[in-house]
């Protein structure tokens, strides 16, 4: 491991400028319009290829992070696609005569439920003028009579046997509270019980044969009136079929006609026919006049409420014919508007419902075609996605109350049928939460097979940034912006670099670069200008950055005014300058930290004091651990490492999380180890490795601007700078200010691959290389790190032996 | 009752309880009658003599209704306890709706023959009201014995109540022109007066000729009114029970030595007919 020398990187290194004059065109009103997303042919691929596959479990999840345009962009995919698709069905609830808690649902061609709940409405009007008509003509009312007459005639006359045989033999017939009584007659009244004593035994006798016998009879006749009764409500009923026939049959025959078509409607017709003739005294009946108690109230009413339950269309689904698949986005997915619900009425105290009470759900409008969600929002709402899974698995919308769902409520309710389900849903939602639900719910993978993965970054190449400014275009089109120039597209594209943190990427981020885009034309708007020019864009990014800029501002601050200890000038042994990102609404800003490490003889461990009180994150233990296995190895491979280090971010009293500050936190070690003093106008960052390889970190633009604008307030010497990790270079895209003080020398940034070239140039003595004797030359940095380190094993072994002489004495 | 002057004069009500439902129905109107004109109200519940008799008999038979079952000789014990329990019924029915009609009432209770006693209590009373049909054994409820006999024998007015009538208007009062027929017509128009609803007057009569007659005669009578009660006539040539037949809402008046009354025999008015009955005397 030989330290290279390191060069401060030119200016020209730290930002990939973009030159206006290699874009071919003045303003963006030149450049044609971009179909949907620039840079998304995976995603584009994948939908396609999931809406093609129209078998179970291909469903979609859009993903991608927030502000893309997915949905957007998905919506006009998906209208698209729908518009040349069939319509589906149209469908609709209608009541189940032989089992109304159990709606039927019923298919029909698209566009005609409508028409349907017109027939039934208009033929429940022509049901309460002609049945009524019906039976009240002369003619059923004569022949009611008659089978009345008859039937009291014949009851009649079971009885009138019975007295007649009575009168004749002595016996009177008297009606009792509880019946009927038989008993010897005499001059009009009962005979009286000492007279009938009186009698000669035989004729006490034939008294009791006639009463049994006449009993009997009497026993005979009660039995037989049920069985008229019936017989006569046979009749009435067949009677009133026949009139309800007259009265319905040529309405019903003439939706047969024209309904001939659809089986389904005509199975319908069928079983409302039927119950309409078994019901037709429903339509005749009346409230009755004058009847104000409270009792007559309630029943008139519950009569009413029941009065033709069936007799109707609940449209549940309904679409122009020709109008193409349906798109849905269901922006408040909540079980109940997913799957549709059964809304209640009270009546009386209770809480009733019927078919006619089903509304649907966006599962129902979206059949046959699309739904889109939002799959955070899903997820939020309880139950709903499990709903959503449990209706695509079983292919079918069950409209189910949530109570009835969790078995809270028992109350009577009505159970529709359920309806088959045909459509692709497409889930919305940014990467963590797929992969998050792919490692947790089974079902995802079963039922979202196509993943389409929405690229944030798109390459930046001459054909790139072409590309880009033409969605720049299409975006100021599509919302109404002037046009830009293409100093501001140029601008746009150095901003979008700087997005994607890449020299070689742009940033397609929809909403990001929209939201530039608009307050940019805000701007240029006030300067009274046709187009956007780049100073309204650079004045827009400023503004940005200025409105969140605050907290960084106070900061800053309390560094200058000496409450964060931070130095930037002179040196210190053990003592560096660490940079970290903040990231804070939409502001991410860099900002040093202060380490600092302590030595001393003890038994190998690296004390890392922000995990000791739990304000250390899990990687940045590991970060420092790391370290331990680096020390041990390289400088007391043959010994027992007798070290005891303390690391601590001075200042720091929230949490540390990550390990871009190890290479700090080791140069501090080593800086103690060796008792060398670190230059404190440079900062560093970057991850290390047991080799002492320097690793690449995140949000490397804000920590050399955080600790530059701490360097210039405090002021530039041309001794400042930032080493950053070799493989970051190609994420510079930083701020002018930062590349104006680099290229007047004032400020440094240094790419550095090792540790020992971030010592070297931070003690400014050479690191030295281990010889093939196995030393490191006298007076380099890393021969007196071991050195110091055998004198702590020594020590460490002194103390051992004593001690143990000690114990032994 | 009688009718006094141009109106009629009622002081007591005599109202026959059994607590079948017609007598309920009885009851009612009775109430609300005594209500309405302040009258005397008596109730009275007969204990059949009759049905004592059949308890102490050991060869009567019984048969219950609705089920039809044989029942064991009955205890004298037994109709006893039956009795009582009627008793209370009727009771506790005056009693209720006197308190809904806000009057007073009496209550008897006595034993014999229902129809001797009825008749006989009827002689205090200025109108005897009670139920036309007796507890039915066949679906059509037939006219029960005390009912034909107190239209027939009642020394006072009888007012008639079928099963599930009430007391209302409008009241129609059949008119001949006969004897009789003048009492009937008073007491329609003070009925109309108390139930505050409208007077018609049937002129019945074998022919249209003699209906228009006899409904001028009617005229003149109201002509003798001061002021003359409102009503409107209408001539009823023919059969007007066969009219009647049906009508469910408002009262009949007629004298109880009224022809068509008499014509209507045996029974047949009252069989058929679903309104209440007012029979003058």
């Amino acid at each position: 491991m030989s330290p290279a020398p390191v060069r401060p990187l030119a200016a020209g290194e730290l930002c990939r400028r973009c030159d206006p004059e290699t874009l071919r065109f003045a303003t963006t009103a030149e450049l044609e319009d971009v179909a949907g997303l620039v840079g998304q042919e995976r995603a584009i691929e994948a939908i396609r290829f999931g809406i093609g596959v129209r078998r179970y479990g291909y469903n979609l999840f859009a993903l991608g992070p927030p502000g893309m345009g997915k949905h957007g962009f998905v919506r006009r995919f998906l209208d698209e696609q729908a518009a040349r698709e069939p319509t589906p069905s149209d469908w609709c609830y209608v009541g189940n005569f032989g089992d109304p808690p159990r709606p039927r649902a019923l298919r029909l061609p698209s566009g005609r439920a409508p028409v349907l709940r017109a027939d039934i409405e208009r033929l429940v009007e022509e049901l309460r003028v002609s049945i009524p008509a019906a039976f009240e003509s002369d003619d059923y009312r004569n022949r009611r009579k008659a089978l009345e007459a008859r039937f009291a005639e014949e009851s009649e006359q079971l009885f009138a046997r019975i007295d007649k045989r009575a009168s004749e033999r002595g016996i009177a017939v008297i009606r009792t509270p509880v019946g009927v009584a038989l008993a010897p007659l005499r001059d009009g009244e009962v005979m009286d019980p000492e007279q009938f004593h009186l009698l000669p035994d035989s004729e006490q006798q034939r008294y009791r044969a006639e009463t049994s016998a006449l009993q009997e009879e009497l026993q005979q006749a009660v039995s037989d009136v049920p069985r008229l009764a019936r017989r006569h409500r046979d009749a009435l009923k067949k009677l009133e079929r026949e009139v309800t026939v007259f009265a319905v049959g040529h309405l019903l025959e003439e939706l047969h006609g024209r309904w001939s078509d659809v089986p389904g409607v005509l199975a319908y017709l069928d079983a409302l026919q039927q119950d309409i003739l078994e019901h037709a005294d429903e339509f005749l009946a009346a409230p009755e006049e004058g009847a104000e108690a409270l009792a007559s109230l309630l029943g008139r009413r519950t009569r009413q409420s029941r009065r033709f339950p069936g007799y109707a269309v609940n449209v549940v689904v309904t679409r122009s014919e020709g109008s193409g698949s349906p798109v849905v986005y269901e922006d408040h997915p909540r079980q109940g508007n997913l799957v549709g619900r059964i809304e209640h009425v009270s009546e009386f105290g209770n809480l009733v419902s019927d078919f006619r009470l089903i509304k649907p759900g966006a599962l129902h409008r979206a059949n046959g075609g699309y739904l889109i969600l939002d799959a955070r929002r899903l997820l939020l709402e309880p139950y709903a996605w499990e709903e959503l899974k449990r209706a695509l698995r079983l292919r079918q919308i069950r409209i189910e109350s949530l109570g009835q769902a969790l078995g809270l409520v028992h109350t009577a309710s009505i159970e529709p049928e359920p309806i088959p389900l045909d459509l692709k849903v497409v889930l919305v939602g940014d990467r963590t939460l797929y992969y998050l639900l792919a490692a947790l719910d089974p079902d995802l993978l079963e039922l979202f097979k196509v993943a389409a993965d929405f690229e944030e970054r798109v390459e930046r190449s001459p054909q790139g940034e072409a590309l880009f400014a033409r969605f720049l275009a299409t975006i100021a089109r599509r919302e109404g912006l002037r046009p830009l120039e293409r100093g501001a597209v140029a601008r746009l594209i150095e901003q979008g670099s700087r997005l994607a943190e890449d020299v070689d990427r742009l940033s397609v981020r929809y909403e990001q670069l929209a939201d530039l885009l608009r307050e940019t034309d805000h701007l240029a708007g006030l300067a009274g200008r046709p187009a956007s020019c780049a100073e309204d864009v650079q004045q827009a990014i400023d503004m940005q950055v200025r409105r969140a800029d605050r907290l960084r501002e106070r900061l800053q601050e309390d560094i200058l005014r000496g409450t964060i200890l931070i130095d930037t000038r002179g040196e210190q042994v053990g003592q560096l300058n660490g940079l970290s990102v903040l990231q804070l609404g939409g502001l991410c800003f860099g900002r040093p930290s202060r380490i600092t490490a302590r030595v001393r003889v003890g038994g190998g461990e690296v004390l890392d004091i922000e995990r000791e009180v739990a304000l250390g994150g899990p990687i940045h233990s590991k970060g420092v651990l790391i370290l331990t296995g680096y020390l041990g190895a390289r400088y007391s491979a043959e010994r027992p490492l007798s070290l005891q280090a303390s690391l601590v971010f001075e200042q720091s009293y929230s949490g540390v999380e990550g390990d871009s500050a190890s290479c700090a936190e080791l140069v501090a070690l080593l800086s103690a180890l060796a008792e060398a003093p670190l230059r404190q106008g440079l900062a560093v960052t970057g991850s290390v490795n047991q080799h002492g390889q320097v690793q690449a970190v995140g949000g490397i633009n804000e920590k050399i601007e955080g600790f530059f604008d701490v360097c210039r307030a405090a002021g530039l010497s041309g001794a400042e700078g930032v080493l950053i990790p070799a493989a970051n270079v190609k994420h510079l895209m930083l701020r002018a200010d930062v590349l104006d003080a680099v290229a007047r020398g004032q400020f440094q940034v240094y790419p550095i691959q090792t540790v020992d070239q971030a010592f070297e140039l931070l003690a400014g003595i050479p690191a030295g290389e281990r010889s093939a004797e196995g030393g490191f030359p006298e007076g380099t940095l890393n021969q007196r790190v071991e050195a110091r380190l055998a004198a702590f094993a020594e020590k460490a072994r002194a103390f051992g032996r004593a001690g143990k002489a000690d114990a032994e004495r | 009752m009688s009718a006094q002057g141009d109106g009629f004069a009622l002081r007591r009500v005599l109202v026959a309880i059994d607590a079948s439902l017609p007598s309920l129905a009885a009851l009612d109107a009775a109430a609300q009658l005594a209500g309405r004109l302040q009258l005397e109200l008596t109730g009275l519940f007969v204990e059949d003599s009759d049905l004592v008799r059949v308890g102490r008999l050991p060869v009567a038979r019984h048969v219950s209704l609705p089920s039809g079952a044989a029942d064991e000789p009955w205890e004298p014990a037994s109709v006893e306890r039956q009795l009582r329990m009627l008793a209370g019924q009727a009771h506790a029915a005056l009693v209720a709706a006197t308190r809904r009609a806000r009057v007073t009432a009496s209550f008897e209770v006595v034993r014999g023959s229902v129809v001797s006693e009825l008749l006989a209590a009827a002689k205090r009373s200025d109108l005897l009201i009670l139920g036309s049909t007796s507890r039915p054994v066949t679906p059509r409820p037939r006219v029960g014995r005390t009912a034909r006999a107190a239209a027939q024998r009642a020394p006072v007015s009888v007012l008639l109540l079928p099963r599930g009538a009430v007391l209302a208007g409008p009241v129609a009062v059949v008119y001949e022109g006969a004897a009789g027929s003048e009492a009937a017509l008073a007491a329609g128009a003070r009925l109309a007066e108390i139930l505050r609803d409208e007077l018609l007057v049937l002129g019945v009569a074998p022919s249209a000729e003699t209906a228009r007659a006899a409904l001028q005669a009617a005229e003149r009578w109201f002509a003798r009114r001061e002021p003359p009660p409102p009503h409107r006539s209408v001539a009823c040539p023919g059969d007007l029970r066969g009219a009647l037949a049906g009508q469910r809402k408002g009262m009949l008046v007629a004298s109880a030595s009224s022809p068509w009354v008499e014509g209507q025999r045996p029974h047949g008015l009252l069989e058929d007919l679903e309104l209440p009955l007012l029979l003058v005397r």
